[in-house]
């Protein structure tokens, strides 16, 4: 009985969540966001800045690095990496562009950069699905994720399933996190 | 037997609580995006709103292989949402098609610049190009808006479209394997116009939409209702005279104004805040509100507080309110103690 009680709890729990989705990208698990990145990084959130140029508005944040898990860039531990948001507020105007996540100063972040040219700044592949928060609250250090303001498009045939697509933040350990990148990142360098 | 008799109990409780069905989602002064805090301080967030009555938009379709039909696909999207009716939402003006997406060759007319006016062109554009697409791998299509992080006032709304990834159909039928033009450009309208993704399966601006789909093509009533929460009803009801309780129908509230509105115009209640609008009550009547409908009531009962919410959604809330969800865990929870127990 009181599995049937747990499951019906969890069901009226799925019914009653609210559901929150702003934009549409192609769904990457941990591998694809691995193979895709230019950079992957753990880091500190220094500060951020929104800039104009041309009518479009952008964020640059600056990171201070703990640890690099891929990119030919060095980026030593302490080192400073300065990454660019779509968006922000300067003066009495703000521009938003649904699906970018939220980073504010102060955070602990793991992210998946992507650098279309050197020349350009690195941004969060995959909008929101390429960035992680750390919490340090309990025992053990967690890592989340807030994919509730995207939809999720199926790679392969280009359909939105709804199943896919995330009605709470995502959560893990950030040592499981950060070994399953080391792991995805090992992996794609053999088979180079 | 009796645990399943208080299950039943409990699921037939939160259903009769539950408030009407009401999935849109409209975006606010805190929706996500925005990582400078804004220099006002706001009690509560705006919604994100047009503030005129005439929106011009341009339509840029060079990159696609048949622009005539993508044109005639995107005024047959903007036409759904003009045809909603019974709204003070701003009515569509074609501005013209533009052949380059930047300004003499130099600058993107996407965004929105006060130095340089001309670039402010409320655009619909595609990315063809292989490079030109800086939004990252994956990202099928964005609505860009910038707005007054204060007031929620919408200046300007560009629609950026990847045909770098993505293949879009331009035909009256689904084609297997393409996007939909008519149906992604509806819902990217609604973004345009201040509203966020709904939670309404059958909605245009639900946010799944797997190719070939041409369901989003018209709207829902749930589409209808959330444009008509941010712009406002501009149809009163006239509800019959006789005593309050009859006038104003289950559930009715009146709402005092409070707000000075000149010449003619009236105060109206809707979707939280108060405006001035032409529409008007009879003599001898007044406005009012029960959470659904704006109606005309007999101005002697206009007497109890203005209502809340105004019927109006905010982003990120769930309809169930604390206390319900509270109640129901209760349940849940003495119900495991029960069937322990016994």
């Amino acid at each position: 009985m009181i599995r049937w009680t747990v499951a019906y709890a969890f069901l009226m729990a799925m019914l009653v969540a609210p559901l929150a989705q702003a934009t549409l990208v192609v769904d990457m698990d941990l591998p694809t966001l691995t193979r895709e990145a230019t950079h992957i990084v753990h880091a500190d959130v220094l500060g951020s800045h929104t800039l104009e140029k041309n009518g479009q508005f952008r964020t640059e944040v600056q990171l201070r690095i703990r640890d690099k898990m891929k990119g030919d860039r060095p980026l030593p531990k302490g080192s400073l990496l300065t990454i660019e948001l779509p968006g922000g507020t300067v003066g009495e105007l703000s521009q938003m562009v649904s699906g970018t996540p939220q980073i504010r100063t102060g955070d602990e972040v793991v992210l998946f950069l992507w650098q279309r040219e050197a020349t350009t700044r690195p941004r969060i592949l995959g909008l929101a699905q390429g960035a992680w928060r750390v919490e340090r609250n309990g025992d053990r250090p967690r890592a989340l994720r807030d994919r509730r303001g995207i939809g999720l498009v199926n790679p392969a045939t280009h359909a939105i399933e709804r199943h896919a697509n995330p009605t709470a933040m995502d959560q893990i350990d950030l040592d499981a996190l950060l070994e399953h990148i080391r792991d995805h990142v090992a992996t794609e360098r053999s088979l180079r | 037997m009796k645990t399943i008799l208080l299950l039943i109990f409990f699921t037939s409780g939160l259903l009769a609580m539950t408030p009407e069905a009401q999935a849109y989602v409209t975006y606010t002064t805190l929706s996500q995006g925005v990582q400078t805090p804004c220099s006002c301080e706001l009690e509560q967030p705006r919604k994100l709103r047009w503030e005129t009555s005439n929106l011009p938009y341009w339509i840029q379709t060079a990159p696609l292989p048949n622009p005539i039909a993508a044109e005639q696909a995107i005024h047959q999207s903007i036409g759904a949402w003009d045809a909603v009716e019974g709204c003070d939402a701003p009515d569509f003006t074609f501005g013209g098609v533009i052949a380059d997406p930047t300004f003499e060759g130099k600058v993107p007319r996407i965004g929105y610049s006060q130095t340089h006016p001309e670039l402010n062109t409320n655009l619909i554009t595609w990315f063809s190009e292989p490079g030109t697409w800086t939004d990252g791998p994956g990202v099928l299509a964005l609505t860009r808006l910038t707005y007054n992080p204060c007031t929620g006032q919408i200046f300007d709304a560009d629609i950026t479209i990847n045909a770098v990834d993505f293949d879009f159909g331009m035909r009256s039928e689904p084609i297997e394997g393409f996007m939909d033009v008519q149906n992604t450009v509806t819902h990217e309208m609604g973004h345009f116009l201040g509203l966020d993704h709904s939670q309404t399966p059958d909605a245009t601006m639900f946010p799944t939409a797997p190719n070939s789909e041409v369901i989003k093509r018209t709207l829902e009533a749930d589409d209808a209702e959330g444009l008509c929460c941010i712009y406002g009803e501009n149809t009163p009801v006239l509800l019959p005279a006789g005593t309050c309780e009859s006038a104003l129908g289950s559930g009715m509230e009146t709402a005092e104004p409070n707000t000075q509105c000149p010449g003619n115009t009236l105060p109206r209640y809707f979707a939280g805040t108060w405006t001035c609008s032409s529409t008007s009550c009879a003599q001898g009547w007044t406005p009012a509100w029960n959470g659904v409908v704006f109606a005309c009531v007999p101005a002697e009962c206009a007497s109890a507080p203005p209502p809340d919410s105004g019927g109006c959604q905010e982003p990120g809330t769930s309809s169930m309110p604390p206390l319900l969800l509270g109640l129901l865990l209760l349940g849940i929870a003495t119900t495991l103690l029960r069937s322990r127990t016994s």
